[in-house]
């Protein structure tokens, strides 16, 4: 409710600093008016369609990526040479601008939802693995203790113990990878002109229409708040009481 | 005394003389040059006027960004990012115009379009723009000069291709040698050592959008503010311009020799341009067929309604006129 709050307050303000003149009403859209904006976005773009395609291929990018990165995350966790010696390289590819390789992409998988899937995969899985291998390497002792103590087997000491000790620690990965995943596939969607909502913002921009442009951004929002209480909700459930 | 005197006199005159003397020069004006595109020949006649002192003949000191062309630059133009460009896309002006961003038109950028060109893979069965329904005409961005001509062309030719935004020049050739697009545009001669090569096709250029031959494409514009208070700048940049257009013209081969070495361009290829972009075609004024350029941002919803003929009257502001 705070947070509902705060948006709402600082909504108004940006509505009064574009009225008056404060923020320029070129690049800024009156709240009012972006929300105005959406049927007419809607009627002649598809706006709601775009905002599914988006969300589909961020599903899947996400999807793909926590097939990947847990299974991974784990192995490094269980390899210690290996988790030491590609910790840094995983670290160092994720503060690559990695969506600057969106040519060869589209060269390899063709000017397709395949390239804007794998565009969003890379970005996803790169935190979800680095998370997951810290969440297990940071379980307290104490837990494995009282494990071993009950001579759990090797199963229910990961699956009983382990893995909801780093849920934490692995749901922080999924959140960001979602994160990275959403940015990489909107903004490759708005750079080829093709997919969802970044094709849209696009077409906002380059027609001058500013709160067209922002009622496309308000949709992009919505992507990444539906994935956010989404994990939240599931992390909730696996987390332990 | 008189030794005193003499030295008096001695003293004041040279201390007039110093006075007199003209003082250090007046700091150049600084223009902020965004060039909305590389490399159409026209759009070349600012680095021709820099390269030959032109601007610096008119005082001014010229910083040049390029941008990537369409509404990229009238965005830039109009939010005060840069002062003046060049090679704008009409309809984007328009466009921007007619929801209240502060810029004008201060002159014709080129008028038609022949020196577009659409291309395809040797291999591809597409002979002419007729052959494109379902297939992909491309066009670089929303608001361009070629996303103004394929609309057209739709229009004129009865067709019913899938319009796709691919960029820059460099980006189209790449999608389509590689077979993520059907077609490619360029504007002669980039691109051209395909065709040469006989490793693409030309299927179509900008001249059969025939509604198009009177049309200014591309513009000239500037920041209203700009226009407002260094008004003299804008003229004088506008004069240096008229010149490097003119000696570009006159002077054919130091004009394209410094041109083909700047992009790289393939000599023989582009000793042609000037039978592409006529100088008739690029000369500063008129604006062509500016009601048609308003009537098309309505039909291509750039607009929501057509200008009055005072905001036609308004955005329009040619800065120097050659012909007067």
């Amino acid at each position: 409710m705070a947070g509902l709050c705060g948006l709402f307050v600082l909504s108004l303000a940006v509505e009064a600093a574009v009225a008056f003149g404060i923020l320029s009403p070129l690049v800024f859209a009156r709240p009012s008016h972006a929300l105005a904006a959406v049927g007419a976005v809607q009627a002649d773009q598809g706006l709601v369609q775009a905002f599914l395609v988006t969300l589909g291929q961020t599903f899947g990018a996400t999807a793909l990526a926590l097939l990947a990165g847990i299974p991974f995350g784990y192995f490094l966790y269980r390899q210690r040479t290996f988790g030491e010696a590609y910790e840094g390289w995983l670290a160092a590819l994720f503060a690559a601008p990695i969506v600057l390789l969106y040519p060869l992409f589209l060269v390899i998988f063709g000017r397709g939802y395949v390239t804007l899937v794998l565009m969003g995969f890379i970005p996803a899985a790169i935190p979800i693995i680095m998370k997951t291998r810290e969440g297990l390497l940071t379980i307290p002792k104490t837990f494995l203790n009282v494990g071993r103590s009950f001579k759990v087997t090797d199963r229910d000491m990961f699956w009983k113990i382990m893995l909801p000790a780093a849920v934490p620690s692995i749901f922080t990965g999924i959140r960001l990878g979602v994160m990275y995943g959403l940015v990489n596939i909107v903004a490759i969607e708005y750079l080829i002109d093709f997919g969802g909502l970044g094709r849209i913002v696009s077409e906002m921009y380059f027609r001058f229409e500013v709160p067209g442009t922002y009622a496309s951004i308000l949709f992009v929002i919505l992507v990444s708040v539906l994935f956010y209480w989404g994990f939240g909700w599931i992390e909730r459930r696996l987390r332990p009481a | 005394m008189m030794r005193t005197l003499r030295r008096v006199m001695v003293g004041g005159l040279c201390t007039a003389l110093l006075a007199a003397a003209p003082g250090p020069g007046a700091a150049a004006d600084k223009v902020r040059l965004l060039v909305s595109t590389r490399g159409p020949f026209e759009m070349f006649a600012p680095n021709q006027a820099q390269a030959e002192g032109f601007f610096k003949d008119e005082n001014l000191d010229v910083e040049f960004t390029y941008a990537q062309g369409g509404a990229e630059t009238t965005q830039a133009i109009a939010t005060g990012g840069a002062d003046v460009s060049v090679g704008v896309g009409i309809l984007s002006v328009i466009a921007a115009y007619g929801k209240g961003a502060p810029i004008r038109i201060i002159s014709n950028g080129k008028r038609g379009a022949g020196e577009i060109f659409w291309y395809v893979n040797k291999d591809s069965p597409i002979k002419s723009f007729k052959d494109l329904d379902g297939k992909v005409l491309a066009y670089s961005r929303p608001g361009s000069t070629t996303h103004l001509i394929v609309q057209t062309l739709v229009k004129e030719l009865k067709i019913k291709p899938r319009l796709v935004s691919v960029g820059d020049m460099a980006s189209s050739r790449t999608q389509v040698m590689s077979g993520q697009v059907d077609t490619a545009w360029a504007s002669y001669p980039f691109n051209y050592d395909l065709i040469n090569k006989g490793e693409a096709r030309v299927i179509g250029t900008g001249a059969d959008a025939t509604e198009l031959e009177t049309f200014s494409m591309r513009v000239q514009a500037a920041n209203a503010a700009f226009l407002k208070q260094k008004r003299d700048v804008a003229v004088r940049f506008m004069r240096a311009y008229q010149r490097a257009l003119e000696w570009q013209y006159k002077n054919p081969e130091p004009a394209i020799k410094r041109w083909v070495e700047t992009f790289k361009l393939d000599p023989e290829a582009a000793k042609q341009v000037p039978k592409f972009t006529r100088y008739e075609t690029v000369t500063l004024a008129p604006i062509g067929n500016l009601e048609g350029n308003v009537r098309l941002a309505v039909e291509y919803k750039m607009l929501s309604q057509p200008l009055t003929e005072a905001q036609m009257k308004e955005l329009v502001d040619i800065v120097h006129d050659p012909r007067k």
